[in-house]
């Protein structure tokens, strides 16, 4: 196994855990909609929140960086030009992570001034980590970007699936600088930060897993190097088509020209398009390979994150992305419930479709199968239909009531929190939610039981042999 | 826009992309296993389909821009499967160049142990 693939495992293991750290912190936020004196003055709902979504970025992260190093070896056959510095700096990020979220739980907040944007906060939604651990990101960012550029440039051999990739990196890496400037007009500020979080969510991202996918296709089921790229040329020229002008449904509200409505509108409506396509695939295929993969869980996840993303992102996106609804609905529970249900379907299955891969290939376990992927792959999909249900249902009567008849005034606001149908979905989510954590505990479970598994079936293939 | 209509808009807006979605995975099946009962489920829903982007022009309060938008939506809608379908079966035809599942995945694990 090559040094970089022992990294990529790192990565997936690292992944894992802030998954389940992010599992933890979002059962704990969703307590404070139940009981709002829960931890009150103690651990505030803001900072489960910010470790909620932060943990979420960063397990995605780290699984998309575990499964680039995993296969990238595998497919310039030849070690990760700079890999040393690619292994010291997996600790740095651990460590600069472990130490954001103690200070998130133990510090939470500082003055409105330099220091704490340094050291404790950097107070910019979704990229909260305090400034210096920013800075250490952009390097793991740059270092990783380096890793593939440069093995690729000495490998002097490139595939498909490598030059989008790399076209993809470059991008993903500078839009992160844009975490960084200190505007005080909220409107400015706005308007580039989401050049960061959409384009790196429904744009370099889509990209990054369509590359991850294509591998995993090519290493799971056999398939054809030329339709995996050629299919993934078609989606990448649709996604980025419909994508990054997708940009303007976040400039509705922001203070920005009237033309956004009709931007974000437009291309937004489009953005399902290219994702039925992905489902139209995934049935081929699946239909093609009669359902069966040596590496069941694998297949099975693979196939949720198509399914997943269309539903997600498509369905739950159209609803609510036309200016007129989103007027109503934007920042309501309801877009919670897409962001739930579009983030576990378009990353977070095929992250989980790697992680199966990755251990049996390192652990030469060739069939994988069992009940134990079974019950984490209904409980983990159960618990997120469920939990994005439950948020949907809040979601439309807070739009209703609050938005639409009460006219988003504070009193419309409290009077809400007191609704029978609002208070039920909460409960209803963290119920799901609970469902939800031990389809983890379950996946946890089995991904360690891989090696037990392997060295089972070769003690029964022996018994087989002696028998015979 | 009255909350009434508000909502119903939204759902019929997501109805009409799970409809789009079922026709696309029932026209995709009915296809791999030539059932004619699952082509029968295939057009209906791409009757539902026509009939939720029909509901949409006629009765939500959305602008011409926005209802057109809709129409195209669903024709694209009812586009892509089958074009997805020719393109993909093209493809596999012209791209077997690869072994088969199996030997492959064999390949990748003996390389990969031989490494280890």
């Amino acid at each position: 196994m090559y040094r970089a693939q022992r990294l990529g495992l790192k990565y997936l293991t690292a992944s894992t855990v802030m998954f389940g750290a992010m599992i933890v912190f979002g059962l704990l936020a969703s307590i404070y909609y139940v009981r709002p004196g829960f931890m009150l003055n103690t651990f505030n709902f803001s900072t489960a929140k910010i470790v909620h979504i932060d943990g979420l970025v960063i397990w995605l992260l780290m699984g998309f960086i575990g499964a680039i190093y995993w296969f990238l070896p595998q497919e310039l056959d030849r070690e990760v030009e700079g890999i040393g510095l690619a292994e010291v700096l997996f600790w740095v990020f651990c460590a600069a992570v472990a130490v954001v979220v103690v200070v998130f739980i133990f510090v939470q907040y500082g003055a409105a001034n330099e220091w704490s944007m340094w050291f404790i906060n950097q107070g910019r939604k979704y990229v909260e980590a305090p400034r210096w651990a920013a800075m250490g990101i952009a390097a793991v960012a740059g270092v990783f970007a380096y890793n593939v550029i440069a093995t690729t440039v000495v490998a002097r051999k490139s595939t498909g699936i490598l030059t989008v990739l790399i076209a993809d990196l470059v991008p993903l890496v500078l839009l992160y600088f844009d975490a960084f400037p200190e505007m005080t007009n909220m409107s400015q500020d706005l308007f580039w930060w989401w050049w960061l979080v959409h384009l790196w969510v429904e744009a370099t991202w889509e990209v990054l897993i369509g590359c991850i996918m294509a591998w995993t296709l090519i290493h799971l089921v056999g398939a054809s190097r030329r339709v995996v790229e050629s299919w993934l040329y078609v989606e990448v020229a649709l996604v980025l088509g419909t994508g990054i002008l997708g940009l303007g449904h976040h400039y509705f509200w922001i203070g920005t020209p009237r033309y956004w409505f009709a931007i974000g509108g437009f291309f937004s409506a489009l953005e399902p398009l290219p994702l039925l396509g992905m489902v139209v695939h995934a049935v081929y295929d699946a239909g093609e390979r009669h359902l069966q993969a040596a590496n069941r869980p694998a297949f099975y996840w693979t196939l949720a994150e198509a399914f997943g993303n269309f539903i997600g992102a498509g369905v739950w996106g159209f609803m609510m992305t036309l200016p007129q609804i989103n007027l109503y609905s934007h920042g309501t529970q309801w877009t919670a419930s897409h962001g739930h249900l579009a983030f576990w379907g378009a990353y977070g299955c095929g992250v989980i479709a790697v992680l199966y891969l990755a251990i049996a290939q390192a652990r030469g376990c060739e069939r994988l199968d069992g009940t134990a992927w079974k019950w984490s792959f209904a409980l983990l999909n159960t618990g997120m239909v469920g939990m994005s249900g439950a948020l949907l249902v809040a979601g439309i009567d807070q739009a209703f009531f609050e938005r639409a008849i009460g006219g988003s005034t504070w009193n419309a606001y409290l009077s809400m929190e007191g609704r029978p149908w609002f208070n039920e979905s909460m409960w209803a989510r963290l119920a799901f939610g609970l469902i939800f954590a031990c389809g983890f505990a379950v996946l946890v479970y089995d991904l360690i039981a891989i090696p037990k598994r392997r060295e089972a079936g070769a003690r029964e293939e022996a018994t087989a042999a002696a028998g015979s | 826009m009255s909350p009434h209509a508000m909502v119903a808009t939204a759902l019929m807006l997501g109805a009409l992309v799970v409809a789009g979605g079922a026709y696309g995975l029932l026209y995709c099946v009915a296809r791999l296993y030539g059932s004619p009962i699952l082509g029968a489920a295939s057009r209906t829903s791409c009757g539902a389909l026509v009939a939720l982007a029909a509901a949409i022009v006629a009765l939500t309060p959305l602008h011409f821009g926005w209802k057109a938008l809709v129409v195209a939506s669903a024709m694209a809608y009812m586009g892509i499967p089958p074009i997805t379908w020719r393109y993909l079966t093209r493809l596999h035809r012209g791209g077997n160049d690869a072994s088969r599942p199996a030997e492959h995945a064999h390949r990748a694990h003996t390389r990969l142990h031989r490494r280890a």
